[in-house]
């Protein structure tokens, strides 16, 4: 018999979540259909009711512990079936993003993404950064004088490589922190298995458990390939900067493998873009509810790829007036994308790995 | 009855394509002599009437005996006058429904039915209903709650005159201590605020409600429509003369000192009542210190689906919880209430209220079991709960603990109705201590005739359901003193005026009629002759069972009568193919269940002929005995269910005669006959489909067995 836990509940915390889109938790008659019916729920303590329970309870420390919070994909199983009318899944949505800004580092930051007034600093932050270095390094005097637009003369690859490492750096320290707090944070019971990490990684590769979700096809598609549209284009701007680093530098011409595999993944990524995009707008049952922090990432995934391609399109087509101010949007969303990553929900990618290979 | 017997065969609803008429109609002219013997297409329509009709003349008198469809349809149709003994015998769906057609067997059945139904006719009496004297229409509520109330409310807009005593000095009972009442009014959501004073207000605008505080009733003796009560109030004696009673005395709180395990005896552990009090007078806090209470925990069903203490649901003290956890937030908003539940219950439409009570985000819910309760240090309690959804062992802090303890009726503490019946003073109770009914079809009828109980008295309820409950109890008690005053039974035989008659000259007074009788209709005298009571009696005819005499009959139902329809059946000879097998069939259930059968044209043995009882406990064991003397093979009695969750209509009549089985073995051994040829079934009228099973069934065994060995003697 283990001893007795004392339950302290927080309303506050009960509140935010109500009032951060966890509002149907009042809805919920704790009749346990959500772990019943959701296809990636383990047979001892399932997911979500102990979660939903926890939540009407304010129980916060709890929560933040709790590996099963990211093991639901909000496929909304659980939501077509509830009978009160409750949505669990999209409850445990919004307890993940309680528990990104728990684990950030600093946590001010966090906030900021998730608060939509904060939004223009996040955005002119990176602007103004960017603006200076690119008229110190004389970019904005070198393109008047260029015949064609060339995105190297702009600014040119090694201070913008410099910028963004320099950047991704600090951003990695500051995710490096988060998930080792997450690492301790997760409860005790929570083991560690490293002999499983070749599974987790076919699990995480193949979206094994995902793709048990039966009510909607749609996200697991949309999220198979922006997952593997997105590991594309990362491998294509790694495989850039090697072969920078060994004097090739772009553009390259359109057979070049580094071109087709950037291209391809672009393709795969907007596919799966579209799919999570309308998923999102649906007002099926099924389709999860959307917090702001949804958007904002999606939107900024989308608009990072999106400005992306129109400034390749813009520069092939050489139209100066075009061209600069996309290539500076795309490199102020990459900037948002990287230098966010432990404070938005990108995160949720390290976070959920954590949590199942800790499971 | 003496005098001529008319006999009508219709041709109609597939009865001539099943059955030979002619054939029919020559054997019952050869058999019985009747005065007339008729076949008609279509005996219901109007030149079908106009036939009987013109044949009965101007003064209808004699037997009628019909051949057509059950005696429970068309009962306005065949119906001409009280001066005729109107047989029905079922050609309809006993026979052509449920038979062959044009075989030798179902020919066989037709002609038992008309001679068991002619038998049946003659053999009885015109009845004359007892009409007493003189009745009071009087109705008497004890209890001045909201049941109570509503019943004195409601007999009095319908024009009856009420008195309602009520043991406090005031009026209002439980509903006029609680701050607030649960939702009275769709859609179920929002609390109500006391209606109690309104109706009070009500009750004391009627000229026709007169009402006793401080009172109670010192003794009732007579019957329905005459009960002599006599009124306790203060040193005074109050004689009242009423027809019948609603009993509304309600409930009390479980006693919470048998729940030490949950705490009971620490300074703050309080129950759901003692809330309501603290509630009105304004703040709810902990008693040891009187500081508002902030964390408040509830323990759902203490006491209650518990073996050692109430081992039901009272189904209210959930929805009591979740009105308390309101109060609380409406006195500070940053208070907690934690709910400790078995399962939350919130019957019917008060899924509305649990659904809007959930909107308070102060309240949090649990599934878990209390394992113990201790004070702190500070004076708070700490609860350890198991199985919860919060962990498998968990431990709380609250300021309050709230004990939901549940409801208990007030009926086992007696002195309530104090009746001068030979067998006792109050109403019988069931195994939970509530007045004892058959809950399904008649919830308000107690076991004492013209005694009805209501509200929470009767099972725990909200008060609205307690104000429903009130007027079904009132509109049951008018309905009794109108059918006494006409001498008619009331339920479930509403409107039969036919009652026991006792020949004491030959009884022996072995006292088992007026034990026996489940609604102590009888009393006695020192000697221990019954002396019977016609207003109290419900005509079942438990009495005419238990007689070892015989001397109890009815005039259209007796011992004489079902023993020579017995002896009017046609027993062949020959056992191999016509075994014969007599039913001996409750009217409650098993006598329809019998006509929805037809109806739906199952099938079932030829060999079986059919008698209805008013209830398993009216067979006498002389029925039997007379049945096997006769040759028939075999004897099934079909009733009602008995035990704990009985649906006996007349409580204890299919369990009395399991009881009796002992006399029938006795006169099978006597007979020296197998024990297995006698069965009883239960039946309920929903259960039609079964019939096939059971008399097939029946019937193989018996041909298994073989035949009786007194047939053909």
């Amino acid at each position: 018999m283990p001893e007795a836990t004392l339950i302290e509940p927080d309303l506050g915390f009960k509140r935010l979540v109500l009032s951060t889109g966890g509002e149907c938790l009042k809805k919920c008659a704790q009749c346990g259909t959500c772990s019943i019916v959701c296809p990636i729920s383990p047979d001892v303590n399932p997911f979500p009711r102990k979660e939903i329970v926890w939540a009407q309870w304010g129980l916060r420390d709890r929560l933040m512990r709790d590996p099963d919070l990211w093991l639901c994909h909000q496929c909304n199983d659980c939501a077509v079936n509830c009978p009160r009318g409750a949505n669990p899944g999209d409850v445990m949505a919004v307890l993940r993003q309680r528990a990104i800004e728990h684990y950030a580092t600093p946590r001010f930051l966090a906030r900021w993404v998730a608060n939509p007034r904060r939004v223009w600093a996040l955005f002119v932050i990176p602007a103004v950064l960017l603006l200076t270095v690119i008229w110190r390094t004389g970019g904005l005097s070198a393109i008047r004088s260029a015949e064609h637009v060339d995105f190297d003369k702009f600014f040119p690859h090694i201070p913008l490589d410099i910028f963004f490492l320099g950047f991704t750096a600090l951003a990695g320290l500051a995710t490096l922190a988060g998930l080792a707090r997450f690492w301790y944070g997760l409860s005790a019971d929570a083991g560690a298995k490293f002999q499983e990490i070749p599974a987790l990684v076919r699990v995480i590769g193949l979206h094994e458990k995902f793709r048990q979700c039966e009510t909607s096809r749609l996200p697991f598609l949309g999220q198979w390939c922006v997952f593997y549209g997105f590991i594309g284009m990362f491998a294509t701007t790694t495989l850039a900067f090697l072969c920078l680093l060994f004097g090739n530098d772009a553009p390259y011409p359109l057979w070049h493998p580094v071109k087709i595999l950037g291209n391809l993944s672009g393709a795969v990524f907007a596919i799966g873009w579209a799919f999570l995009f309308i998923n999102r707008l649906s007002s099926r049952k099924e389709a999860p509810a959307s917090l702001y922090v949804d958007w904002l990432f999606l939107c900024v995934i989308g608009g990072t790829v999106g400005t992306g391609f129109l400034a390749y399109g813009a520069r092939v087509a050489d139209l100066p007036a075009a061209a600069y101010p996309l290539y500076f949007i795309h490199l102020v969303l990459v900037f948002f994308l990287l230098v966010y990553f432990p404070y938005s929900k990108f995160i949720h990618l390290l976070y959920r790995a954590t949590a199942m290979a800790r499971k | 009855m003496d005098g001529a017997t008319r006999v009508y065969l219709c041709a109609g609803c597939g009865i001539g394509e099943a059955v030979d008429l002619p054939a029919l109609k020559a054997t019952v002219e050869k058999e019985f002599s009747p005065e007339a013997c008729a076949i008609h297409p279509c005996l219901c329509g109007a030149e079908g009437l106009a036939l009987v009709r013109q044949e009965l003349g101007e003064a209808p008198a004699g037997n009628v005996v019909i051949g057509a469809c059950s005696g429970r349809v068309n009962t306005d149709i065949f119906s001409f006058g009280s001066g005729v003994t109107l047989e029905r015998a079922n050609l309809r769906e006993h026979v052509a429904w449920s038979q062959p057609p044009k075989e030798e067997d179902t020919q066989a059945l037709a002609e038992d039915v008309m001679r068991m139904s002619i038998v049946k006719a003659r053999k009885s009496a015109l009845v004359e209903p007892f009409v007493p004297p003189e009745t009071s229409k009087t109705i008497l509520v004890i209890g001045g709650g909201i049941a109570g109330l509503t019943a004195a409310l409601q007999a009095a807009r319908l024009g009856g005159e009420v008195v309602v005593v009520e043991k406090e000095p005031f009026l209002g009972g439980h509903m006029a201590t609680v701050h607030k009442e649960l939702p009275k009014a769709p859609p179920f959501r929002a609390l109500s605020d006391p209606t109690i004073d309104a109706l009070i207000e009500q009750v004391s605008k009627r000229p026709n409600i007169r009402v006793f505080t401080s009172a109670r009733i010192e003794r009732i003796s007579g019957a329905p429509g005459m009960f002599d009560c006599a009124i306790q109030r203060n040193d005074e004696s109050i004689d009242l003369w009423a027809g019948a009673i609603v009993v509304a005395t309600g409930w009390k709180p479980y006693d919470a000192s048998k729940l030490t395990r949950y705490g009971y005896g620490l300074p703050n552990v309080v129950t759901q009542q003692q809330i309501e009090d603290m509630a009105r007078g304004g703040r709810i806090v902990r008693p040891s210190d009187l500081k508002p209470a902030r964390r408040v925990a509830f323990i759902q069903c203490a006491g209650q689906r518990d073996p050692e203490h109430l081992p039901y649901c009272s189904s209210v003290c959930c929805m009591t919880s979740l009105k308390q956890a309101l109060y609380l937030r409406e006195q500070d908003p940053d208070a907690l209430a934690y709910v400790i539940y078995k399962d939350l219950r919130a019957p019917g439409l008060y899924e509305n209220f649990y659904l809007a009570a959930q909107e308070n985000e102060n309240l949090c819910l649990t599934r878990g079991e209390v394992k113990s309760v201790s004070t702190n240090a500070d004076g708070s309690l700490s609860l350890e709960v198991e199985n919860a959804l919060l962990g498998e062992r968990v431990l709380l802090q609250a300021d309050l603990v709230v004990l939901a303890v549940g409801m208990q009726s007030v009926a086992p503490d007696g002195g309530i109705l104090r009746l001068q019946y030979r067998l006792g003073e109050e109403q019988p109770l069931d195994r939970d201590g509530f007045p004892n009914s058959n809950f399904i079809c008649f919830p308000y009828e107690t076991r004492r005739t013209g005694v009805y109980a209501a509200g929470c008295v009767r099972s725990p309820m909200t008060s609205l359901s307690a104000m429903t409950d009130a007027a079904g109890a009132a509109l049951k008690a008018l309905q009794c003193v109108t059918l006494t005053a006409q001498g008619a039974a009331v339920h479930p035989r509403a409107n039969d005026l036919s009652f026991p008659d006792f020949f004491l000259q030959r009884c022996t007074q072995c006292k088992r009629c007026t034990e026996e009788c489940p609604f102590g209709a009888l009393d006695d005298d020192e000697k221990g002759t019954p002396k019977p009571n016609p207003t109290r009696c419900r005509r079942c005819g438990i009495c005419m069972g238990a007689c070892p005499e015989r001397i109890i009959n009815f005039a259209n139902y007796s011992i004489d009568q079902v023993a020579s329809m017995i002896k009017s059946i046609h027993v062949p000879d020959e056992f191999e193919e016509k075994p014969r097998v007599l039913v001996l069939a409750c009217e409650n259930d098993a006598m329809p269940a019998f006509d929805i059968a037809g109806l739906r044209r199952k099938r079932w043995s030829p060999h079986a002929r059919l008698i209805p009882v008013r209830c398993l406990g009216s067979i006498n064991v002389v029925w039997i005995s007379e049945a096997f003397s006769r040759g028939i093979d075999g004897v099934m009695m079909i009733g009602c269910k008995k035990g704990d969750d009985y649906q006996c209509h007349m409580i204890t009549g299919s369990e009395l005669l399991a009881k009796r089985g002992e006399n029938v073995q006795e006169t099978l051994n006597r007979l020296m006959l197998e024990p297995e040829r006698v069965r009883t079934e239960t039946l309920a009228i929903d259960e039609y489909d079964r019939i096939p099973e059971l008399i097939d069934g029946f019937v193989a065994s018996i041909q298994e067995m073989g035949p009786n060995p007194f047939k053909g003697m």
